[in-house]
């Protein structure tokens, strides 16, 4: 099965080793979890967070990415590299949760709650508090909130995660063009918002 | 492709992402060369870099905060759950077609019990003596009214929409 999966993946994919990881979960390898939890729950939460600008419920949507991946081990085939699978899942989940968050606040400003969602605890209040204090950070924070959810995906992935336009596309299941297209709007948006900082 | 303005890679929003990529940093070496020859010759796209790469480092400000020192134990017992929950869907499956015919489920849920009296008691023989009969037939009803409540709550389970699994393979 895993010769199989290798030969179905291609030269470049075998060489995935996260993939590989993957492989070892779906035959029972615990630790192989951890190793691959440990490599990408950063990653994972940061984008979320940047996605949902409040640390407890990005860490709740992480937790919720990384049981997805879990519970997919038994059907996990290594048809695209791990890490696009991985923000496909997190990308998916932010969406649903923006898309939730619409229907159920669309009677509140993001000025009035200041961006964060105030029926979820945080966990680190502090560290919030700081960074909702800086007036600086706190502009960049609401022009990314304020772009289309996909532009602003695309701005996180490309940004913050580094991430090349042809992963980016391959997560967000669009053309490489459609990505390239996303991201001149969304900086263009950025950069007529954010001018006066620089 | 450049220099000239003919080939300025902000005629497209697709040719720009080759600005984007040298802002980046991103570019290899003779690349990134060719783009700074056109940009020596073409304000528009002079303008577009100093803007980006302004706009770029306003953003590395925004940093995401630490992660939660508890992240990992709170997801270990999200994965013991879902573990155990697996595990009874898993039984609920096998046992489905047993469950279909009720003098099957009877020899089952007998089984179970026996199995059960069998750990509780490892000294206890295939026959029992008349003492572990009757104590047998003291705990029967409990064991009974428990293997039932069990078996109700598999069939809850195995009617409950089971998307999880397969969900990320739908994204
Ligand atoms: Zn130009």
């Amino acid at each position: 099965m895993d010769r199989r999966v290798k030969e179905d993946m291609g030269a470049s994919m075998a060489l995935d080793p996260d993939a590989e990881l993957m492989l070892r979960v779906k035959e029972g390898d615990e630790a192989s979890f951890a190793l691959l939890l440990d490599k990408h729950r950063s990653s994972v939460i940061h984008f979320l967070y940047r996605m949902v600008q409040n640390r407890a419920i990005s860490e709740e949507l992480a937790q919720e990415v990384f049981l997805r991946v879990y519970r997919s081990r038994e059907t996990y085939e290594a048809t695209a590299k791990f890490t696009t699978w991985l923000f496909r899942i997190a990308t998916h989940t932010a969406f649903n949760w923006l898309r939730d968050r619409k229907s159920e606040r669309s009677q509140e400003s993001l000025d009035e709650e200041g961006g964060h969602a105030r029926h979820v605890p945080d966990r680190s209040p502090l560290v919030e508090q700081r960074m909702v204090a800086d007036v600086r950070v706190d502009e960049i924070r609401r022009a990314v909130a304020a772009l289309p959810d996909k532009q602003r995906a695309a701005v996180v992935m490309h940004k913050y995660e580094e991430m090349e336009y042809a992963q980016i596309a391959a997560v967000l299941s669009c053309s490489e063009s459609a990505v390239k297209s996303l991201l001149f709007r969304a900086y263009e948006t950025l950069r007529a918002r954010l001018s006066h900082m620089a | 492709m450049m220099p000239g303005p003919t080939n300025c890679p902000m005629n497209s929003q697709q040719e720009a992402a080759l600005l984007l990529d040298y802002c980046a940093g991103r570019l290899e070496a003779g690349a990134a060369r060719d783009v700074e020859r056109h940009l020596a010759e073409c304000a528009r796209c002079t303008e577009f870099v100093a803007g980006q790469q302004a706009l770029w480092n306003v953003m590395n400000s925004w940093q995401a905060p630490p992660v939660s020192a508890d992240f990992d134990r709170h997801l270990d017992g999200r994965l013991r759950e879902t573990d155990s929950l697996l595990w009874i869907e898993r039984v609920t499956r096998a046992l489905r077609p047993a469950f279909a015919r009720p003098p099957l489920a009877l020899a089952a849920v007998c089984l179970v019990m026996a199995a059960g009296m069998l750990l509780r008691n490892p000294r206890a023989s295939v026959a029992p003596s008349v003492d572990s009969h009757a104590r047998m037939e003291q705990i029967e009803p409990e064991q009974v009214e428990k293997a039932l409540d069990d078996m109700q709550m598999l069939r809850e389970l195995s009617s409950a929409p089971s998307t999880d699994a397969a969900s990320p393979k739908t994204l």
